[in-house]
């Protein structure tokens, strides 16, 4: 009887599969009525450059979300791999082992975040919780007491492009839909954030997985540390502060669901990323002060999450 | 099921609330639009320009005060429109917002931000917007730098000898009435340039009465000598451990403690333990005129205070203004971009406070009205040239500038 | 009849969005008459129950109760009219006394400004245990500690010390133990000899025959059938369940026990702490083991211990040398396992069909170590055509299917990577009985070809026909070893379980 029902709405729901892009769309569609002729190269490239770090990282912590763990430290973890990054080439002057320094400390961060959740058996939220303190701390560390450490620009200027950063997204965002989709790896998490008895019933291996994962957040985060600094040459104790709660709104506004499972879909990370920048300039385009803005972004967003929870308070029928 | 409705009803929310901010958003338009046609009337000019602000913290008092001079008094007053910036902390926000405000279509930003300032500078130039430092400087390399940028209008501010001069002055106020017993706040001493002068400048005028200073290695502050004063220190700011407002309870109750020196941030970091100390202790402090000093003084805590105004940064938007309208030359100094010196109107008792106090806070008549500014902004006056802006920013005391309105 | 008519239901109806639970529905239950309500999953079987206990409302049609018009708003107040229904073990709240739970709603009948009197609270709640002879659960225990049995007993306990008239026995996904079914049989006497009517809701069709006055079958929301003992015939019912004649055998026909003497699978010496006491077996080529026993004797954790879900303090299980320490040496060695509890354990509802067939296969789909949309479509659609699994398509998510093809599904999961050695625990747990005959033929079947099962079955029924040897376990030990034989009988089994 049900499959009656769902027969009749089929076609309906697959294209609510995709009410996310229809957003973006929306969202594309207002900002282009808006602002009308004033739209040139460099409003497109500005939206680039605002959501691409966000993009990268987003895209790995779907890994994460989709086998229903959570991870708050990723903000933390890319100022880290940014401050090494500039130590690195002040001491090298070397922008490839800047950028392999960036990897290194992102990884690095993703093998001990995982190990120690595999090793002592804890969630995953509550050991991001326990490192996002540690990861602020080395900041601070790193700092060595100065308000901020820098690059001079120069030497990452012919990185500062879209075209690069696109393309390091690109880079990434294949890599990730490629053992997202087709690999075992990317299936397994998927069925063990559905359901992780029956996925560890069915072999799958619950550390494995974490790991793997995390490993490759990591690759995300030294990407991302990297940008951060094209982006902005001089970093401080606020550096990426705010990226980690980005992500996880861009990953919610992106459509995927937060306790993750079969209808996770790493496409939702950069859908996300790439609404809230176009939603947050289409606030702005309506002349809306940061603060309305805030507001107007936070009431969204508790709104996409009270929507995307209202299906585990299933009704109740009986047989 | 539920899920496809759910899905749909998300869609349909985010429409409708993106279609209703767009309701709100037409509804006062035509506000926006009445005052600026009452505006333009007057002024007989073309559309009405934008000009972005940036503010490194949108919650600071002082940031406020400005917003509410150019907000509530300027755009009443000029054809423009100012756009401020969330708090911008990190240079990625700096970044970002500068990037919104070119896509926004500004014809000139005003900075009271400083992450990575030239970063911005080279941004602006890029997309022909202009741009002015308005509280700060620019070093004699920077400025050399952004000698040939057309875009960038100049710096108004203290001085780094300015500050000095500033601490210089506080500190010997308190030494010249014969005070010997001293506690000194360094502030973010010393990575925040403006907290290290103003130290310095306290240090000079201990030293000049026979107080020898030891400096230490690493750059910290360092430690007093002297047979006829005592003098201890603080410096930092509070972090999450709560350790920084102990330290400063401890200071401040040590005994024979007749005078707080700080650098900034006076009654906000010590008023407190002043208050609880319950003894007689002065203090001098370098910030604002705004209502925690209104109560600072009305106690008694604070009986000097270098502070600025908040039209004080009246100069910078003749300058941005003259620029936008076309009339840049008059605020080219020798075809260069200006650097000009503004320092701080000082209340020493209550009632020179209160004074000052009142013009500050008056969006109906501040320190720089219309009148004053239309005196250099060339398409009201057009006799005007860069001496004449030079001279005007530079006439910025108190009694200089009654002396302007009357 | 001369019975006197205590409850009359005229024409119900009942729809639930676009779909018909209840077609127009006519029942009549006298005074003192055990009515067995039975039909498959979907037959509106439990509507038409939830109807009259007051948990479902809005319907079409008519109720008459004692000859008056009734419509009870919600289930407390038709308790108070006289009709309880013993609901699932999900009526218990987690985390409160099972005194609190039997009188939950009426606690402030114990407090006095706003404390609550334990004891006398507990006193009662003892009585209530004590009313349906349950001694090992006393009112002070905590609901989370007891078990699902327990948990069911404890809603009885709740619906039977208020004394209902009308005493309305929903059994369809719990099937209880041994223990607590002769308490509940004892409850069902007592309410017949005292002039009281009991409705039964069963999928166990021998329970119905041997327990119940009369029978109702439904089928598709429609009444099919009121049957009077004497027209009670297992074949006969199983026919209007189904709607047809089921062809061929139910069970196994044969009653042959020879099998190869190659062992497959070895179990030396489990022990673990409260489930297992010194369990050793093997299991050989071919061959259907039947573990049988009461609900906690230690046989559904010995089935999770061989799949190396659960680990043992002690021994092993090996499979041809290979010992099974985890999930993945077992699925290696050759090892599937369909767990008891289907919907949480061996299905994730919320995922389609095809991952969770595939979720096991991906060894056996990837090509070059990648997983291609097309491969795995191909190996998905081969097993659900074998099962003929009834779906709109593979990419429907499990949570939509009714209990028997949940359970193709997942046989279809272990068969597909071709599973030598099948554990089962209790594989015919609420599956309408169309596909449990598909089911046992499909056993069978595959035992012909040379796979080995371990059937772990509370149906005794089911483990006689279908297994070639059967283990008895009592208090986590097999305490006896029974070969197939048409003598075979199962008061005889019985015996060696209590």
């Amino acid at each position: 009887m049900v499959e009656r029902f769902t027969n009749k709405f089929s076609g309906l729901k697959r294209i609510t599969n995709y009410s996310s892009w229809f957003g973006l769309i929306a969202l594309i569609s207002i900002y282009y009525i808006q602002m009308g002729e004033s739209i040139t190269a460099y409003s497109m490239g500005i939206i680039i450059e605002q959501a691409v770090i966000v993009a990268i990282v987003a895209t790995g912590a779907i890994f994460i979300f989709s086998f229903g763990q959570f991870d708050i430290s990723l903000g933390a973890a890319t100022a880290v791999a940014a401050m090494v990054s500039v130590i690195t080439y002040n001491r090298t002057e070397s922008i490839f082992l800047m950028l392999l320094a960036s990897i290194l400390v992102g990884v690095s961060i993703g093998v001990i975040e995982s190990i120690l959740a595999v090793l002592l058996n804890l969630p995953v939220f509550v050991l991001t919780v326990a490192m996002l303190s540690i990861l602020s701390s080395l900041v601070r560390v790193l700092l060595g007491g100065q308000s901020s450490i820098s690059i001079p620009s120069d030497a990452v200027a012919a990185f500062d492009n879209v075209p690069f950063k696109l393309f390091i997204l690109i880079c990434y965002f294949l890599l990730c839909f490629f053992i997202f989709n087709y690999t075992k790896v990317g299936r397994e998490s998927k069925f063990l954030g559905a359901n992780p008895i029956a996925a560890k019933q069915s072999g799958v291996s619950n550390k494995k997985i974490t790991i793997i994962a995390f490993i490759l957040v990591g690759i995300g985060v030294g990407l991302a540390g990297f940008l951060t600094v094209i982006r902005a040459p001089m970093l401080g104790q606020t550096t990426a502060a705010s990226l980690g709660l980005d992500v996880l709104v861009a990953i919610v506004f992106g459509g995927m669901p937060l306790s993750g499972g079969a209808r996770s879909k790493i496409s939702a990370a950069v859908v996300g990323a790439f609404s809230i920048v176009l939603l947050n300039q289409v606030l702005l385009s309506f002349g809306f002060s940061s603060g309305q803005n805030q507001i107007a972004k936070a009431i969204l967003f508790l709104f996409v999450v009270f929507v995307a929870t209202i299906n585990y308070r299933k009704k109740i029928l009986p047989r | 099921m539920n899920k496809c409705l759910n899905k749909i009803g998300l869609l349909v929310f985010s429409l409708l609330l993106i279609g209703l901010l767009a309701a709100c958003n037409g509804d006062s338009d035509p506000q926006t639009n009445g005052v600026d046609n009452g505006a333009n009337e007057e002024q007989d000019q073309g559309p009405t320009q934008k000009i972005g602000v940036q503010i490194y913290d949108a919650t600071d008092s002082e940031l406020i005060a400005f917003r509410r001079y150019y907000q509530d008094y300027i755009e009443d007053n000029y054809n423009v429109e100012f756009l401020f910036s969330d708090s911008l902390d990190t240079a990625e926000a700096e970044r970002t917002s500068t990037e919104n405000f070119i896509n926004q279509g500004v014809a000139a930003i005003i900075s009271f931000s400083d992450s990575d300032r030239m970063s911005v500078i080279q941004m602006t130039e890029d997309a022909g917007v202009y741009y002015a430092i308005g509280a700060g400087t620019l070093s004699d390399e920077q400025l050399d730098m952004l000698s040939d940028n057309e875009y960038f209008v100049g710096s108004i501010g203290p001085s780094l000898a300015e500050e000095e001069e500033v601490g210089y002055d506080m500190a010997k106020h308190y030494i010249e009435q014969g005070y010997t017993n001293f506690l000194l706040y360094a502030g973010g001493y010393p990575f925040v340039d403006m907290h290290l002068m103003r130290t310095h400048g306290m240090i000079r005028a201990l030293e000049e009465v026979g107080v020898t200073y030891n400096a230490r290695e690493d750059g910290q502050i360092g430690t007093f000598e002297s047979d006829e004063y005592t003098i201890n220190t603080v410096y930092g700011f509070p972090d999450d451990s709560g350790a920084f407002f102990g330290t400063v309870a401890e200071r401040v109750n040590e005994p024979g403690l007749e005078v707080i020196l700080t650098a900034g941030l006076g009654v906000e970091f010590f008023g407190t333990a002043l208050a609880q100390s319950g003894q007689d202790i002065r203090m001098g402090t370098v910030a604002s005129f705004e209502d925690a000093y209104y109560e600072g003084f009305s106690a008694g805590q604070v009986d000097y205070l270098a502070g600025k105004f908040s039209s004080s940064i009246g100069p910078i938007f003749a300058a941005v203004y003259n620029a936008i309208n076309g009339d840049m030359e008059v605020v080219r100094n020798n075809g260069n971009p200006f650097r000009i010196d503004q320092g701080y109107w000082i209340a020493t008792n209550v009632d020179e406070f209160n004074e000052m106090y009142e013009m500050s806070n008056s969006t109906e008549n501040p320190a720089y009205t219309k009148e004053l500014l239309d005196m250099v902004i060339k398409s009201e006056n057009p006799d005007t040239d860069y001496d004449n802006f030079e001279s005007f920013v530079q006439s910025y005391s108190f009694d200089e500038i009654t002396n302007l309105q009357d | 009849m001369k019975e006197k008519i205590i409850l009359e239901a005229i024409g119900i109806k009942k729809r639930f969005g676009e779909t018909v639970a209840l077609q127009g529905v006519d029942i009549n239950l006298y005074r003192g008459e055990i009515r067995g309500l039975v039909g498959e999953n979907g037959s509106g079987k439990s509507t038409f129950s939830s109807i009259i206990a007051g948990i479902q409302k809005s319907f079409k049609g008519e109720l008459i109760y004692k000859g008056k018009p009734y419509l009870p708003s919600n289930m407390v107040e038709a308790l108070q009219n006289g009709i309880g229904m013993i609901v699932q073990e999900k009526g218990t709240i987690q985390n409160v006394t099972v005194a609190e739970n039997i009188f939950l709603g009426e606690l402030n009948k114990y407090g006095r400004f706003g404390l609550l009197n334990k004891k006398e609270l507990y006193n009662k709640a003892n009585q209530a245990l004590d009313n349906i002879g349950i001694t090992n659960i006393r009112a002070d225990d905590m609901i989370q500690n007891l078990n699902m049995q327990n948990r069911k007993l404890i809603e009885i306990a709740k619906v039977v010390f208020k004394n209902p008239d009308i005493l309305v026995i929903d059994e369809t996904s719990t099937a209880l133990s041994y223990e607590g079914r002769q308490i509940l049989y004892k409850i069902i006497e007592d309410f017949k000899s005292r002039d009281k009517s009991v409705v039964l809701i069963s999928h166990d069709l021998d329970e119905l025959i041997e327990k119940c006055d009369t029978l109702t079958v439904l089928r598709d929301g429609k009444l099919i059938k009121h049957l009077n003992k004497a027209e009670f015939e297992e074949d006969y019912i199983k026919q209007l369940l189904v709607g047809r004649e089921l062809e061929g055998d139910y069970y196994r026909s044969d009653y042959n026990h020879e099998v190869s003497s190659e062992v497959v699978l070895k179990v030396e010496n489990l022990n673990k702490e409260n489930d297992l006491n010194g369990v050793n077996l093997d299991l050989h080529k071919g061959e259907i083991l039947g573990i049988g026993g009461l609900s906690h004797c230690g046989m559904h954790t010995l089935g999770k211990v061989i799949f190396g879900f659960e680990n043992a303090e002690e021994g092993h299980v090996s499979i041809q040398g290979t010992k099974i320490i985890d999930e993945k040496t077992a699925m290696k060695a050759g090892l599937g396992y369909v767990s008891k509890d289907r919907d949480h354990e061996a299905l994730s509802l919320n995922s389609s069909i095809r991952e969770n067939i595939s979720i096991v296969g991906l060894d056996i789909i990837k090509k070059h170590n990648l997983i291609f949309s097309k491969h795995e479509k191909a190996y998905v659609k081969e097993q659900v055509d074998i099962f003929n699994i009834k779906a709109q398509s593979m990419e429907q998510y499990v949570s939509g299917l009714s209990g028997g093809n949940k359970q193709k599904v997942v046989f279809a999961k272990w068969m597909g990577r071709n599973s030598d050695i099948l554990v089962l625990d209790c594989p015919t747990r609420g599956v309408d009985i169309g596909v449990k005959q598909a089911m046992y033929q499909l056993i069978i079947k595959l035992k012909n070809e040379g796979k080995s099962f371990i059937l772990i079955s509370e149906e005794l029924s089911e483990l006689t026909g279908l297994v070639d040897r059967l283990l008895i376990m009592k208090d986590g030990k097999i305490t006896k070893e029974f070969f197939r034989d048409k003598e075979l009988s199962e008061s005889d089994i019985i015996n060696y379980m209590i």
